[in-house]
């Protein structure tokens, strides 16, 4: 089903010092309500401070960052419930089971125990786990992990998706599972995602190329390729 | 030089070329580790100079409640002579019950002077002899027992070794005079306050190290949520130690409680709680499980041992020390806890130490909300 609440983003000369590094250098950027955006770069274009920064983790040391609902701002205090953030590092407790995960995040977003059982059953199918349910995080494979990791967030309902490097360290098959689960949700809510993979920008509506904190490409992956005259979008970071 | 000599000896070379490139590493990380530098370097100077302060054996200036019933030259003469060194630092009281002072801790030693002292000190009649009696907390052994040395002999060199007077020792509580009374309640805030203050203080650390602190805080949830969720489950493993502790207080050591059980409980849910976030905040302030556990041993340890009153009495500590004490949790339940064990204190007797508890407990749990960020700025 269609969400009518989809939330776009608007970044207006982003500046970041991470103590020495300039991290992000005046990053204006548009993410359009309801796509796939990548952010795509090389490691340490400044992805995942942009990402921290976006889900109000890091604080922008200038510039600002709007966030709206059909052309309407939405105010600070209400939006970080309707964002959902799963970091690049592994973030799970490798103790507790993937049920557990889904019990202890249901909780902390407040869900009913009726929604909670419908969700969570949903979720676990939607990715594969459910035969999983008791196993524990820590003995998930990379890709598991990551599924279990992407669900857990996805039990509020978000309205806006940030996944930082869902896809790092994961074998090939997983990966091809997450974008599946990516495009599955995509019409539910906006999607920023970022990836040093570089065929993954081909899988999005919209890239936005990151290189030393600057961005040197936002369009549609076919439209980047034009701009630069390649064939591949990695091709661009050798123009 | 045979060959083997020759490769016996480039092998120790090589050996020695191996052992100094690790020596130069760690020695670069030392120097490039603010922590190790103070541990290093600072540390045995700050326990030097805290030890050698803390740790004091001689009594000095103990509190004495005396009750001149006689109010006659002779018995200020008295007075006088047994106060004339520094050991006691004397107060009149009249009129109120000498146990009610015990039960609130304000002394440990209470001298009541006969009303006949005057006249028998100079002339005694019929073998009569001047009386005086001393009321001991036996509850401080450590105390009594050099009070109880003390005094007779002070008062004999003031007469001159004659028996003109008649001492009648009593023991308040403890008559025994039996150690493991003061040192197991003692132990037990010891052991509570050590074990509350390591396991909280590296649950927050844990958090950061493992990468699910950014996943969590991404969620909105506010610090006070987390802290709060986090010191439940260690309250209700404290409390069960605290219960495993004062089972074997009364089954092993047969130590008696004579105080409210209720007033026993809360308090430790206070102090449980006031160590546990006493632990948290250093658990947020360090952000590593092995820098949380350096800081609380020590923090959880050290005030427990030296400055709570458990071994070393406060009020022979430097005043800057004593003033120290006021903020520690240990110094004020290390009073409830005696107190409701052997002194039959209730919390009439203990207003200060309890409001003094739960006020740091407060204060704590506050500070260590604020000081825990809802960012992940480096």
């Amino acid at each position: 089903m269609a969400n009518n609440n989809l939330i776009s983003l608007s970044l207006t000369k982003i500046s970041k010092k991470m103590l020495a590094t300039q991290a992000l250098s005046e990053i204006s950027l548009n993410f359009e309500a309801g796509k796939i955006h990548g952010i795509i770069g090389p490691d340490g274009a400044g992805k995942t401070t942009l990402i921290r920064v976006m889900a109000g983790l890091l604080k922008a040391d200038s510039g600002n960052i709007g966030y709206f609902e059909s052309d309407k701002q939405i105010p600070d205090n209400l939006i970080r419930k309707r964002i959902a953030y799963l970091p690049q590092e592994q973030s799970l407790y490798a103790d507790l089971s993937c049920m557990e995960h889904l019990e202890f995040f249901s909780n902390i977003y407040n869900m009913t125990k009726k929604d909670f059982k419908e969700k969570s059953t949903k979720l676990l199918e939607m990715v594969g786990l459910s035969q999983f349910a008791d196993r524990k995080a820590g003995n998930l494979s990379g890709g598991m992990y990551k599924k279990l990791g992407v669900i857990c967030v996805l039990l509020n309902n978000p309205d806006l998706l940030l996944l930082d490097e869902p896809t790092i360290g994961v074998d090939p098959l997983s990966r091809r599972d997450l974008w599946n689960l990516i495009y599955g949700i995509s019409n539910e809510m906006t999607v920023i995602c970022s990836t040093s993979y570089m065929d993954e920008a081909e899988k999005c509506n919209k890239v936005h190329i990151l290189n030393e904190g600057k961005v040197i490409a936002s369009d549609s992956p076919d439209n980047v390729k034009k701009q630069f005259n390649v064939k591949k979008i990695e091709e661009v970071f050798l123009v | 030089m045979t060959a083997y000599g020759y490769g016996k000896k480039a092998k120790m070379k090589e050996t020695l070329k191996k052992i100094k490139a690790i020596a130069l590493k760690e020695y670069r990380h030392i120097m490039r580790d603010k922590f190790t530098l103070t541990a290093g370097f600072g540390l045995p100077l700050f326990l030097i100079i805290f030890f050698g302060f803390i740790i004091e054996l001689n009594y000095d200036k103990i509190p004495v409640f005396v009750k001149d019933n006689s109010r006659s030259a002779q018995s200020r003469a008295f007075v006088q002579k047994l106060f004339a060194g520094d050991l006691f630092k004397p107060s009149y009281v009249s009129g109120e019950d000498p146990i009610k002072y015990f039960e609130r801790n304000e002394t440990a030693v209470f001298i009541n002077i006969d009303k006949d002292f005057g006249k028998f000190i100079s002339y005694p009649q019929n073998g009569r002899r001047a009386q005086i009696q001393i009321l001991l907390d036996g509850s401080d052994n450590s105390k009594a027992g050099l009070v109880l040395s003390y005094i007779p002999s002070i008062i004999s060199n003031a007469y001159d070794g004659k028996q003109m007077y008649k001492i009648k020792t009593r023991f308040i509580y403890n008559g025994e005079l039996n150690s493991k009374y003061f040192i197991i309640p003692g132990l037990i805030v010891v052991i509570i306050g050590l074990i509350s203050i390591l396991l909280s203080s590296l649950t927050i650390a844990k958090e950061w190290e493992r990468g699910s602190m950014e996943l969590l805080l991404s969620t909105g949830i506010s610090p006070a949520e987390i802290i709060l969720g986090k010191i439940l489950p260690y309250m209700v493993m404290s409390l069960i130690a605290t219960v495993v502790v004062f089972t074997a207080a009364q089954i092993v050591f047969a130590v008696p409680f004579t105080g409210s059980f209720v007033f026993f409980f809360v308090s430790c849910c206070v102090f449980i709680t006031a160590c546990l976030g006493l632990g948290i905040f250093i658990s947020v302030i360090a952000k590593q499980q092995q820098l949380a556990m350096l800081i609380s041993m020590p923090v959880g340890l050290l005030p427990s041992m030296l400055l709570s009153g458990f071994i070393f009495p406060i009020e022979n500590m430097p005043l800057f020390f004593r003033i120290l004490t006021a903020v520690l949790p240990q110094r004020w339940f290390m009073e409830i806890c005696r107190g409701t064990f052997l002194r039959s204190a209730g919390f009439a007797d203990l207003t200060i130490p309890f409001f003094a508890l739960s006020g740091f407990c407060v204060f704590i749990v506050i500070l260590a909300s604020k000081k825990f960020k809802t960012d992940i700025e480096p």
